[in-house]
């Protein structure tokens, strides 16, 4: 019995550590970290003990709805008919495309449309540098 | 952290508080591992949620199958396990065959549900399944106008794809399938039906009498992750249809059935493009038909990812009005205008001494490209290529430019002459082609479509392998099934298939008497 206990208590101080160590985005850091220092998981991924991928209701909960993101993000009425396209606002997909389809906050983010487009979208944060074809 | 986002955090959390079900009600139920379906008697197991008709897939079948079986009256769940609704439909081009359309008769177009049929079965080389090919031809007029009257709006031109006989082919305005997924989408809601992304469906639930009850499915799925989500049983009174389309975007599964089709070949699907439902179907009973038959598409270009700029660009410049080149001799070496099957095949046998393959290019000039609506953007990605001279053109891409010049002198003789004596190319089209600047893409075929499926009846059942008879609680409609196609499949005629049998099994299966089932 000792043994389990000891075990468990074990792994519960490596785990949180382990989170923290988790990399993030910059621009999150500030605002996800709390005044011990320590990054508040919970913000995004709730209490559960198993942490899975946050529903865009997590995001919206800072950054407003789908439908507001999207207004930031509309192109000008004079945008050439090659311009990139608002990211937040597709023929394919509306405004429904879950945000984490393409932010992530422990690895590179990524462009969801480039698994088939070629959009550049040089104002997203957080990916790989563009590479210059 | 700020105190405003702590408070929108907690009241968020409070807002949800604990409605997560754990799966219930398994008391009394086997589960076989490999069959992943449980079977049981009806009055034993307890869902988590029970409805009517389980539509699983949003593309153009799921979605008319839904809103069918909605307007008859039927509670309806739809489940997709990607993050958004609609599939291969919603990145789709949104054409569509329609026989004996109401332009049609405007333009004075003559054109039958039987021609339809002979054209779809000549392209099938005639292993198409004649019943069901019917019931597609035979709908597609009336599905055209129910898709109207909700929203979907039509190019006010007819197109003349490769292999029908008449132009027949309507497009949306948005020129993609989603001009038809998100009025759909709009509609479905309205009427009620429950739109659940991120469910990945598991296993099938049955009664003692071999029924399918339900289905076991996970939810919170993030795909591609196998363990993500939790299971949870959802109870169907009427009926499961499955709307799950076709796998080509399952390499290994793909190449069991065709060993060629290595990582190698792109795909112009979507990544959830696998061949899981169907082996879930088969678990059960399924007939599986023509599951070998792939079709790829011969328009595609290695330089950019799935169907692209360049699809187009050669559907409507390229192939009709320029010619396509190997490079290491600046020759052609097939007819740019046969079936999308003899194209591809052809492409695929430029390798070199490894076996790797060296992409051909195809080009026209200026006047070839006029109505190449994605030039612009293909350039823009430096997909498609423009050159001033054909020397320079022979430059970009390491083609002999004297060889070059050579076949492009020989082509305009033959388009002179009308006729084609290396390749037998239809020359009805065929451009003279001598002032630049030049359009050049470089091509190689990608995965497009799989003709095979579950085999159905009229009702869209799907049926018993070993009996024929209709395993009950059991439709499919779609790429999902096979047979309507046979050996390859006409342009435009996918959108057909899955708006027609879609809204079939919908109606079908909405026509079902209602089981009893518990709730948990």
């Amino acid at each position: 019995m000792l043994k389990y206990l000891s075990a468990i208590v074990i792994s519960m101080a490596l785990l949180v550590p382990a989170a923290n160590a988790m990399k993030l985005q910059d621009y999150h850091k500030d605002i996800m970290t709390n005044d011990n220092g320590q990054v508040e998981c919970s913000n995004c991924h709730g209490q559960s003990k198993h942490k899975t991928i946050p529903k865009s209701s997590a995001c919206e909960a800072c950054h407003g709805s789908a439908e507001e993101m999207a207004e930031l993000t509309k192109l000008p009425a004079d945008a050439s008919p090659t311009a990139e396209p608002n990211p937040h606002n597709s023929m394919h997909y509306g405004t429904d495309l879950p945000c984490t389809s393409c932010h992530h906050e422990h690895k590179d983010s990524v462009v969801y449309c480039n698994q088939c487009h070629e959009f550049k979208f040089p104002k997203l944060k957080g990916r790989k540098p563009l590479s210059v074809k | 952290m700020t105190k405003q986002l702590r408070d929108q955090v907690s009241r968020r959390r409070f807002l949800k508080g604990g409605a997560t079900l754990g799966i219930s009600g398994l008391a009394g139920l086997s589960l076989s591992t490999q069959a992943q379906s449980i079977s049981a008697k009806t009055t034993e197991i307890k869902f988590d949620e029970i409805v009517d008709i389980i539509v699983v897939g949003s593309g153009f079948a799921g979605l008319s199958a839904a809103l069918q079986a909605a307007e008859k009256g039927a509670s309806v769940m739809v489940i997709d396990k990607m993050p958004v609704f609609g599939g291969n439909s919603a990145i789709n081009g949104g054409a569509m065959a329609v026989a004996d359309s109401k332009l049609q008769h405007a333009k004075g177009v003559k054109d039958s549900v039987t021609l339809m049929v002979s054209d779809m079965f000549k392209a099938g080389r005639g292993m198409n399944d004649p019943q069901m090919l019917k019931l597609v031809c035979n709908g597609t007029s009336e599905s055209q106008q129910w898709l109207e009257s909700h929203g979907v709006r039509w190019k006010p031109f007819l197109q003349h794809f490769g292999g029908h006989s008449v132009p027949r082919v309507l497009q949306t305005i948005e020129s993609s399938g989603a001009g038809i997924v998100r009025p759909l989408l709009k509609a479905a809601k309205a009427k009620n039906v429950a739109l659940r992304n991120q469910v990945n469906l598991v296993g099938f639930v049955k009664n003692e009498q071999g029924h399918v009850i339900g289905i076991e499915a996970k939810e919170e799925f993030h795909f591609p992750r196998a363990n993500s989500g939790h299971k949870r049983l959802i109870g169907a009174r009427k009926g499961v249809i499955m709307a799950t389309g076709g796998f080509s975007r399952d390499i290994p599964y793909r190449q069991i059935q065709q060993p060629k089709l290595t990582a190698e070949l792109d795909s112009t699907n979507h990544a959830g493009a696998t061949a899981d439902a169907l082996k879930q179907m088969m678990l059960i009973g399924a007939n599986p038909v023509h599951l070998d038959q792939i079709q790829l598409g011969p328009w595609a270009s290695p330089d950019e990812k799935g169907f692209g700029t360049a699809s187009q660009f050669n559907t409507i410049a390229t192939y009709p009005s320029g010619i396509v080149v190997d490079v290491r001799t600046g020759k052609r070496f097939f007819n740019e205008l046969a079936d999308r099957k003899e194209r591809a095949d052809a492409i695929m046998t430029r390798r070199d001494d490894d076996g790797k393959p060296v992409y051909p290019v195809g080009f026209t000039n200026a006047e070839g490209a006029k109505k190449a609506q994605t030039l612009a953007w293909g350039m823009k990605y430096n997909v498609i290529q423009k050159a001033e001279t054909l020397d320079e053109l022979a430059k970009l891409y390491g083609i002999p430019a004297d060889a070059l010049k050579q076949q492009v002198t020989d082509w305009n003789k033959a388009v002179r002459a009308g006729h084609d004596a290396e390749f037998g190319r239809p020359m009805q089209k065929a451009l003279v082609i001598e002032q630049g600047p030049w359009y050049a893409v470089r091509m190689w075929p990608k995965v497009h479509y799989c003709m095979g499926g579950v085999r159905v009846n009229t009702q869209s059942q799907v049926l018993d392998l070993i009996t024929d008879k209709p395993i009950i609680g059991l439709f499919a409609a779609g790429e999902a099934t096979g047979g309507i196609h046979g050996a390859s499949r006409l342009g435009a005629c996918a959108v057909a298939e899955g708006v027609v049998t879609g809204r079939n099994a919908g109606s079908q299966c909405a026509s079902r008497t209602s089981i009893k089932l518990k709730l948990a």
